[in-house]
């Protein structure tokens, strides 16, 4: 058995033992508490991943929880199992996202190729989303088919404009707040709190190359952030203390690749919404918003607070385009 | 809002492979149905069939009769005389393999098996005038399951005949079944020559009462653990029955030792045991049948209770429908013929041994025994397939039975007559083939199928009885 | 009073397919209200109580599966159990082997692969079609059944059953479905939109979503009920079931009827429930006069167009305007005809398109023929030819015995154009195109050399024909709706913005051919 890829942030050498095991995926949980993840090669990489070079059979036929494993640069082991993952031909992998410049005014065409892009994102969400978690708050579907359902819409309600708010300010303990309210929460593996965190890191990370601002509060928030991490399940953990360090699933990576003019948005956020019942659409409305909060939560266009945008006092002279913006 | 709405929910395309190739080009989800039509094409039976899914008294029912088969604990509790024993067996009767059938019916070995009963019974002098004797009008010939028996291939019973006596320590019936006699010239093949009656007198004057002290001296032998642990060992209890065999003989012999009884009789009961690998088979059944008859009876239920034949005639009957047959031909096994035989020499699927597979034995636990498939050319994967394809068409998983080659997924065990007839998926069935003259003996085994048309004509009589209208227009001409 | 049970499964790490498909089948259990299975986080945990669930999770940690359920006290304790029975089936086997084992034989059998469906497309032989619509009606399920030959005592008590299920029954034969933005069977790719649909003809539906798509707006929902929904005999239940759904459908605006003119009880029914609606309708009930059925909150039109034209101004916040009585203009470069060119020659593949036509015709023209005849119109004896002005549905049984649906099989069409082509009485043309899923890919590909061919044909004895149609289909269809326009206005197919203006068009064509004769 060979990987074809390892992530960056996977530690060698490590001992641990079989975490969780999916028809596609394993965890592989190290003594010092991180997830290791091998991945059917059909399946986008993580930082923590390993992905296998060729197909296999279901990995529950052959990993069992509790099955001791052994990590280093040459090879992953897992003895009980009888297998030895070759390491050695495996691509270092680095998922970090690519920079998109929200700066630039709408009229430019960098600045309208990434406004279109975002509302790309948008409608193939709106279109192609389950009806579980963020996405029906994004196509303002009330879709709330049980108590449980209207408490978490209510919820998001309160918790995202603050987030918003708290983003714009760059106010890192605004921030650490709201997302307390998030982490953990709703349905999936991964709750639906988490992808839309991990998803809004993807977008700050993104934005911070331009923005010296994002960039340094991004430095505060992976402090701020850490402890609430410890209130939801591992595998989320892991996912989210790699995001607050910057670093990203392979298909979340491709969206912001496109995003920033180098791919096909569609393409991209099709694939990203393929993981997991309603991860993959979590983790994208949680990238819109970290890109553009008002796409997510339409009240917030209405927002008297918001200041205007840079380039909308450059056309006040046009009552067209005034109107247009505001 | 209606739940047609919702939002991403795939759809169950059943027809047209290219609406769901359509739909996921637009961006759907769907699900192909692999359709044929249910039923084998028969309408009034496909639209009772309709009517009977998820039919809550039906799902009740069934719920019943399925906790009561999975609770069932057949306990083996000695050894005894048919005619004291069976329920409803009094003169000269003889029971036999399979829904009724008349004298002149019967195929070869079953006749001839009659012959070799009568002649056990000193109720003829030879064969001649035992064939007189049956075709007289004298003799009452009666299913085996109708007196809470079974017996392998022809399933001749008569009255002085030995019986295990097995009872369901979780409810309040019995089982029977006859002994089983070794391979070669036997007279459930039909065989009825001076040796084989001498053997039949042998097991009822020896083994059977060298067996009953030691079962005495043993106490209640529990049957559903054993077949457990021989279902590790690559038993299906059907086809298989090394390994149960042996763990009955390690438990009985110190039991016989210690009985008592007369050492030259243990000695030749213990070697006679030991030189027939099938001597747990006859155990295996009637466990099976006291597990099924403890969910025999439950009014509006669609479970299989029996699958048997008697060489010319396959029936079943379920659990809602009482004491009813629902008959088709029996089918020729095709399967692995021994030298110089084929399918120009087979009896027609004959015994009521097929109540291992109604109990989720047997054919349904084929993924633990792989050397079942050879019969056919198959590999240890069809073995695997043959019991997961069984899943599809029974109520649920028995985990007092668990298979190791699935992980230890429980056997597939309680025949939904409805999804029988919704999937086209027929039970199947390991089996022995007999040579269609009597007393030839056994000249191959295979793997067989039980015919649809059974079902077919049980879920009809099942809908009449749950009183579900079939309307005009569906009605047959 | 319903109550609420909880089950915590210590360390169960499900992947969110199967945490979902648990919620959906835990949720449809008899006495449960509803459900979930979410992973035993601190926030879900308020999340719960938020929600007014009161919870017990002493002891739960976040890498635990909470499991919890509301209904009726009675029957919870045996919705935990199924739920503990399904997460100890998940891992009783060897991956998705099983899956891959057998591929699904019956409904049931595909309700395991995807618990969550809340459909199925049935297109099985009309024979076992009823007895597979009642399977999955039986299993909770919306069925939109594109087979026909059902009976009507098999429709009605399918219908009955799901309207005691709160189910709908999209057919039988029924052809065209939009639902949730998926077309289903024959249908086009339209946007989604305020405007919702329930119609018992297929191409009508087709023609209505296909026209507010062109006119800008979008389709919420466009539900099927099959020819027969709105006869006496099974009273509308499908219509009326579709009107309720699309009346509380938070996403519709306008709801669009279709239909011929419904038995008048049935008619009553459907149309006092749309007035009760509390949104707008636009009803067409093709060969019904509009005055006797519009009347407060139910706008009533004369067209498939007008339907279409009336919801989107509606949606709009304009009046709706009537088109059909509107005359277009000539094009120019038409044909000069011969004094025995006199007549119209069309030539359907949708049956309700060839209905409007004549329909429409029988009021501007006399001596009408066609095989879905009207008031105005009489009946085509031969159907095979043609007699003045004809108009053939050649989606009719009588040709569609034995060989593939005009829509998919062009022959019986390009054979015909020539034949009309060549007889001496032939003025116009007059055609439909239908694009979308299961129609024909390429239909240019067969209509432009048989027009080529009927042109040749009728040059040879010194006439000209003219070509008048419509294409019914959007820019998002898969057949290329640009590159198909393109190659029959080359092919000089005269392309109007629907079937009613096509006919408008015919008609004024023939007009100006035979006045000017007139008058000499």
């Amino acid at each position: 058995m060979r990987a074809d890829r390892i992530g960056d942030r996977v530690p060698a050498p490590a001992r641990g033992r079989v975490h969780s095991v999916f028809e596609r995926a394993c965890n592989i949980e190290t003594r010092t508490g991180e997830l290791v993840t091998l991945l059917a090669p059909e399946l986008g990489n993580a930082p923590h991943g390993i992905r296998l070079a060729v197909p296999v059979a279901p990995f529950g036929s052959w990993l069992i929880p509790g099955q001791s494993a052994m990590l280093d640069n040459a090879a992953l082991r897992v003895p009980d199992a009888g297998i030895a993952v070759d390491l050695s031909g495996a691509a270092v992998w680095r998922g970090a996202v690519a920079a998109v410049p929200m700066g630039l005014c709408s009229m430019d065409p960098g600045g309208a190729a990434i406004a279109a892009a975002l509302r790309e994102l948008r409608a193939t969400l709106v279109d192609r989303a389950p009806e579980q978690g963020f996405t029906p708050l994004l196509a303002a579907r009330a879709s709330a088919r049980s108590a449980v359902d209207r408490a978490f819409a209510s919820r998001l309600s309160h918790t995202l404009p603050m987030l918003a708010w708290a983003t714009e300010r760059h106010d890192v303990k605004a921030v650490a707040e709201a997302a307390a309210r998030l982490v953990g929460l709703g349905p999936g593996l991964t709750p639906s709190g988490d992808d839309f965190i991990a998803g809004y890191l993807a977008a700050l990370w993104s934005r911070a190359g331009f923005e010296r601002d994002i960039d340094a509060m991004l430095q505060a928030l992976a402090d701020a952030l850490a402890p609430l991490f410890l209130r939801t399940n591992a595998i989320s953990r892991q996912m989210l203390s790699d995001a607050a360090q910057g670093r990203f699933a392979e298909r979340l990576v491709d969206v912001t690749v496109a995003i920033s003019g180098a791919g096909n948005v569609v393409e991209a956020t099709a694939r990203a919404l393929a993981s997991g019942h309603s991860s993959g659409a979590d983790t994208l409305c949680g990238l819109l918003f970290g890109f553009a909060p008002d796409h997510v939560v339409p009240s917030l266009r209405d927002c008297p607070s918001r200041q205007p945008l840079p380039c909308a006092a450059q056309f006040e002279s046009s009552p067209g385009r005034t109107a247009a913006i505001a | 809002m209606s739940t047609l709405f919702r939002q991403g929910h795939p759809i169950i395309n059943v027809g047209l492979q290219s609406f769901s190739d359509y739909n996921g080009s637009a961006g759907g989800k769907s699900v192909q149905v692999d359709w044929t039509p249910p039923a084998g094409g028969n309408r009034a039976a496909g639209w009772s069939l309709a009517q009977l899914l998820n039919h809550p008294a039906v799902e009740r029912a069934n719920e019943k009769a399925y906790a009561a088969f999975l609770a069932a604990q057949p306990v083996l509790a000695g050894i005894g005389v048919a005619r004291a024993q069976l329920p409803g067996m009094d003169g000269r009767m003889v029971l036999h393999a399979g829904p009724p059938i008349a004298w002149q019916d019967m195929c070869g070995p079953m006749q001839g098996a009659v012959i070799g009963a009568i002649l056990y019974e000193g109720w003829a002098a030879d064969a001649e005038a035992a064939r007189r004797l049956a075709e007289g009008g004298t003799i009452a010939f009666e299913p085996a399951h109708l007196h809470a028996t079974v017996g392998p291939m022809a399933g001749v019973i008569s009255p002085s005949m030995p019986v295990w006596v097995i009872e369901n320590a979780a409810g309040s019936n019995r089982a029977y079944s006859n002994l089983n006699e070794g391979l070669g010239k036997v007279l459930r093949f039909g065989a009825n020559s001076p040796e084989v009656i001498k053997r039949l007198r042998w097991m009822a004057e020896v083994l059977a009462p060298a067996l009953a002290a030691a079962l005495a001296k043993f106490g209640p032998l529990e049957l559903k653990p054993l077949i457990a642990q021989a279902l590790q060992m690559g038993d299906e209890v059907h086809n298989r029955n090394a390994a149960a065999s042996s763990l009955f003989l390690k438990k009985i012999v110190p039991a016989a030792l210690h009985s008592g009884f007369n050492a030259a009789a243990i000695a030749d009961a213990v070697t006679f045991i030991a030189g027939n690998d099938h001597f747990f088979l006859n155990l295996s059944m009637a466990a099976c049948k006291s597990m099924l008859d403890a969910a025999h009876g439950v009014p509006g239920s669609s479970l299989v209770t029996a699958m048997s034949r008697n060489g010319v005639r396959f029936g079943i009957r379920l659990s809602g429908t009482g004491e009813q047959w629902f008959e088709a031909p029996s089918p020729v096994v095709g399967g692995l013929y021994f030298p110089s035989y084929g399918p120009e020499h087979a009896a027609p699927d004959m015994g009521d041994s097929s109540i291992t597979e109604t109990a989720g034995l047997g054919g349904f636990a084929m993924a633990t025994a792989p050397a079942i498939v050879q019969f056919v050319g198959g590999t240890p994967q069809d073995a695997i397939a043959n019991t997961r394809e069984m899943r599809h068409i029974t109520l649920g998983r028995n985990n007092a039975f668990t298979l190791p080659a699935i992980n230890f997924s429980g056997t597939p065990a309680g025949i939904d007559a409805r999804r029988v007839l919704d999937t086209n998926i027929t039970p199947i069935i390991n089996t022995g083939i007999a040579h269609k003259e009597a007393g030839v003996g056994q000249i191959g085994a295979g793997i067989t199928r039980a015919p649809l048309e059974c079902f077919t004509q049980a879920v009809i009589a099942l809908a009449s009885r749950v009183g579900v209208a079939v309307p005009a227009a569906t009605r047959p001409t | 009073m319903s109550a609420t049970l909880v089950k915590i499964v210590p360390r169960e790490y499900r992947d969110s397919v199967s945490l979902m498909q648990l919620s959906a089948m835990l949720g449809k259990l008899p006495g449960v209200e509803q459900a979930s299975a979410v992973m035993a986080t601190e926030n879900n945990l308020a999340l719960l109580a938020e929600a007014g669930l009161r919870v017990d999770a002493k002891g739960a940690h976040a890498s635990d599966l909470l499991i919890v359920v509301q209904g009726e006290k009675s029957a919870l304790p045996a919705a935990i159990e199924e739920a503990m029975k399904s997460l100890t089936r998940q891992t009783d086997d060897i991956g998705g082997e099983a899956r891959a084992a057998l591929r699904p034989r019956s409904i049931q059998m595909a309700l395991k692969l995807a618990a969550d469906a809340n459909m199925a497309l049935i297109s099985t032989p009309g024979d076992y079609a009823a007895a597979e619509a009642m399977k999955a009606l039986r299993l909770g399920l919306n069925v939109m059944l594109f087979s026909n030959n059902v009976s009507v005592e098999e429709e009605l008590a399918l219908k009955q059953f799901a309207r005691e299920q709160d189910l709908i029954v999209m057919g039988p034969d029924c052809g065209t479905a939009i639902i949730n933005g998926t077309p289903l069977a024959f249908a086009n790719v339209v946007k989604r939109g305020p405007v919702g649909v329930v119609g018992a003809s297929g191409t009508g539906l087709q023609q209505v979503t296909v026209l507010v798509d062109r006119l800008g707006s979008g389709i919420s929902q466009a539900i099927g009920t099959g020819g027969r929904d709105l006869g006496q005999e099974i009273g509308g239940i499908s219509m009326l079931k579709g009107l309720k759904d699309l009346a509380t459908d938070p996403a519709t605006q306008v709801i669009v009827l279709i239909s011929k003119p419904p038995a008048p009880q049935v008619a009553e029914r459907v149309l006092a429930e749309a007035a009760k609606a509390g949104k707008p309708v636009v009803a067409v009930f093709l060969g019904a006069d509009p005055a006797s059925i519009a009347r407060k909150g139910v706008h009533a039109v004369k067209t498939l167009e007008d339907a279409a034209r009336a919801a989107v101004a509606i949606v709009k916040g304009e009046k709706p305007r009537d088109s059909y009585a509107d005359v277009p203009d000539l094009p120019a470069g038409l044909p000069k005809f011969a004094d025995s060119q006199r007549y119209i020659r069309g030539l359907y593949s949708g049956g309700t398109f060839c209905y409007e036509a004549t329909l429409l015709l029988g009021e501007l023209l006399a001596e009408v023929h066609s095989n879905t005849p009207t008031r105005n119109a009489h009946e085509l004896t031969d159907v095979w030819q043609s007699h003045h002005h004809t108009l053939v549905d050649l989606g009719d049984d009588v040709f569609t015995r034995g060989r593939p649906h005009p829509m998919i099989d062009y022959r019986l069409r390009t054979e015909r154009i020539v034949k009309e082509a060549e007889d001496p009485h032939t003025a116009v043309i007059l055609l439909d195109v239908l694009l979308g899923y299961g129609s024909h890919m390429d239909p240019a590909s067969e209509f432009v050399p048989a027009i080529h061919r009927a042109r040749a044909a009728a040059a040879a004895q010194g006439r000209s024909v003219a070509f008048v149609g419509q294409i019914c289909g959007t820019a998002a269809d898969p057949q290329d709706l640009a590159r198909q326009s393109r190659a029959l206005t080359e092919a000089g197919l005269l392309l109007t913005e629907s079937n009613a203006q096509a006919v408008r068009l015919a008609a004024t064509i023939v007009d100006a051919g035979v006045q000017p004769r007139g008058t000499h």
